[in-house]
């Protein structure tokens, strides 16, 4: 069994890796229209190797090539996202990074994010509680949204949700959802939107949410059920993140698109 | 040429030395993820009286512009202008985000002629010269091929477009909004995006950025057909008159079709810079 130094050097020797590749990657398309890179399936091909290693017992669910090996015993699987933000990746932009997180029984109870361009390290565990760079980290105590609020959402919201002129705080996009739910879990944020992703996109950052008693729904709907996830098919609409009162003051300031 | 080489060389130490003054603020604020105005104010006049006096020593005759306190300095010749912002994208500076840049530009008889914008965090180094060439550390960089928007197509916004206006669901591409114009307008120049919408802002956002822009053949214009971005009108320090698009011609015509407004006069009011 690895200890938590070990997924920590796991996650830096994958994003050395990945940062080799940053500024000279070429794009191929792949079916889903989202951008495949030799990084990605690099960086995907290590961390699966050493997490099998660690956790022979455990299963993988992870992005490239669609991968999934059921558990040798238990009801354990590692998800493995090796760039999530890929596209921000190729285009250059800073934020984008390596997420892996542990289910148990479909639940989300260790998640680990790396940015390799700013070396910060997100890690939520059973015994270690939610920590950003070793520190324990803390979600925003809810307000009423005012000027300095921030909202992080996916990069193609317009064409579903329109925000309401009266919300008078700010709304960023940086490229990653899982830096997005990361923030939101950690007090970057107060809330993030995600788009229709996948099971490895959510994973990681849903364990940080859940132990800094955060929540994840779709928006103006139930919440997420990682179940529905497992077979690698989209999250079947967008989603809402963040502490429960925040989810419901910002939800409220978004109306879907009539077309 | 030489001499263009020569301030390279300069502002690739001076603005790492000032990141590294930024950076000690920096670890500081994010450690404690508050919103500590005073935090900020000290890192940005330590970050500005540092360049200022940097650049007051290498450029004697040349007229300085920099955000805090108003600072002004007239050419004592000639007709160069450097703009300094010490911290843009305070916001994601407080919330311990990594897209803040250091930035100089320099404006030669009202045009922009040179940039140098430095991301502390994540150590990019992104330059023009009067010669006219752009670089993202060390690499030559262009514009993106300026082909109508598609699903792949990247445009920048400032963090409260949907204030002023609407962008309409049938733009099909992507929007990010990363909290700096400086980063913005050199990620365009450089071919890390297609396009990109700026607020009301100021010459020291705008100079550096659209330094690299101009010398990749990208334009800074106001929207609704006023005109393009006059820096010289700029340089007392107040904040522009409308709201702009920057990147190729081409693009800037496909992206203003997608936007609305409003109101007639309700985007070109300041009320929230």
């Amino acid at each position: 069994m690895a200890d938590a130094a070990e997924i920590h050097a796991m996650l830096l020797a994958a994003g050395d890796l990945a940062m080799e590749y940053f500024r000279t990657v070429k794009p191929e398309w792949k079916a889903s229209r989202s951008y495949v890179t030799e990084a990605d399936i690099a960086v995907q091909t290590i961390l699966r190797r050493q997490l099998q290693e660690y956790f022979p017992d455990d299963g993988v669910i992870a992005e490239e090539n669609d991968l999934r090996i059921a558990p040798a015993s238990g009801d354990r699987h590692w998800t493995i996202d090796p760039i999530d933000g890929t596209a921000s990746f190729v285009a250059g932009l800073p934020v984008w990074g390596i997420g892996i997180a542990r289910l148990e029984n479909y639940v989300p109870t260790c998640g680990f994010f790396y940015i390799p361009m700013t070396g910060d390290y997100y890690s939520a565990t059973p015994d270690g509680g939610v920590r950003l760079n070793g520190k324990p980290a803390t979600m925003k105590a809810p307000r009423d949204v005012h000027m300095e609020s921030l909202m992080l959402s996916y990069s193609r919201v317009h064409r579903k949700y329109r925000l309401a002129l009266e919300y008078p705080g700010k709304m960023r996009s940086l490229g990653s959802t899982i830096a997005h739910m990361c923030f939101a879990a950690t007090g970057g944020a107060d809330v993030a939107l995600l788009g229709r992703v996948h099971l490895w996109d959510l994973a990681p950052g849903l364990a940080l949410l859940h132990q800094n008693g955060g929540i994840l729904r779709y928006l103006h709907g139930p919440p997420v059920d990682l179940r529905d996830l497992i077979t690698g098919t989209q999250a079947r609409g967008e989603m809402i993140c963040g502490h429960p009162d925040a989810v419901a003051r910002f939800e409220a300031m978004l109306t879907p698109i009539s077309r | 040429m030489a001499k263009n080489m020569d301030d390279i060389g300069f502002f690739r130490d001076v603005l790492a030395r000032a990141g590294d003054i930024a950076l000690e603020y920096f670890l500081r604020v994010s450690a404690s993820h508050k919103d500590d105005k005073t935090l900020i104010t000290e890192a940005d006049l330590a970050v500005q009286f540092f360049l200022i006096e940097a650049l007051k020593q290498r450029f004697p005759d040349d007229g300085l512009v920099a955000e805090e306190e108003e600072f002004r300095k007239a050419p004592r010749h000639g007709n160069r202008i450097w703009t300094i912002d010490p911290i843009d994208g305070t916001a994601s500076f407080v919330a311990g985000l990594v897209d803040w840049s250091i930035s100089v530009g320099l404006v030669e008889g009202g045009y922009p002629a040179a940039g140098y914008i430095w991301m502390p965090p994540s150590r990019d180094f992104f330059y023009t010269t009067p010669d006219g060439d752009v670089y993202r550390n060390d690499r030559r960089a262009c514009l993106k091929l300026p082909v109508a928007p598609t699903r792949d197509s990247i445009l920048f916004t400032h963090m409260q477009p949907h204030r002023r206006y609407t962008l309409a669901p049938e733009y099909p591409g992507r929007v990010y909004c990363l909290g700096s114009a400086s980063v913005h307008l050199s990620m365009v120049a450089t071919g890390g995006g297609d396009a990109v919408l700026i607020g009301h802002d100021k010459v020291w956002d705008l100079a550096p950025g659209l330094a690299m822009l101009a010398n990749n053949g990208g334009v800074l214009r106001y929207l609704r057909g006023e005109g393009p971005v006059d820096l010289e009108r700029l340089l007392s320090g107040q904040s522009a008159p409308h709201p702009m698009l920057g990147g190729h011609p081409a693009v800037l015509d496909h992206i203003e079709t997608w936007l609305d407004y409003h109101s007639p006069g309700f985007p070109w009011t300041n009320r929230h810079g």
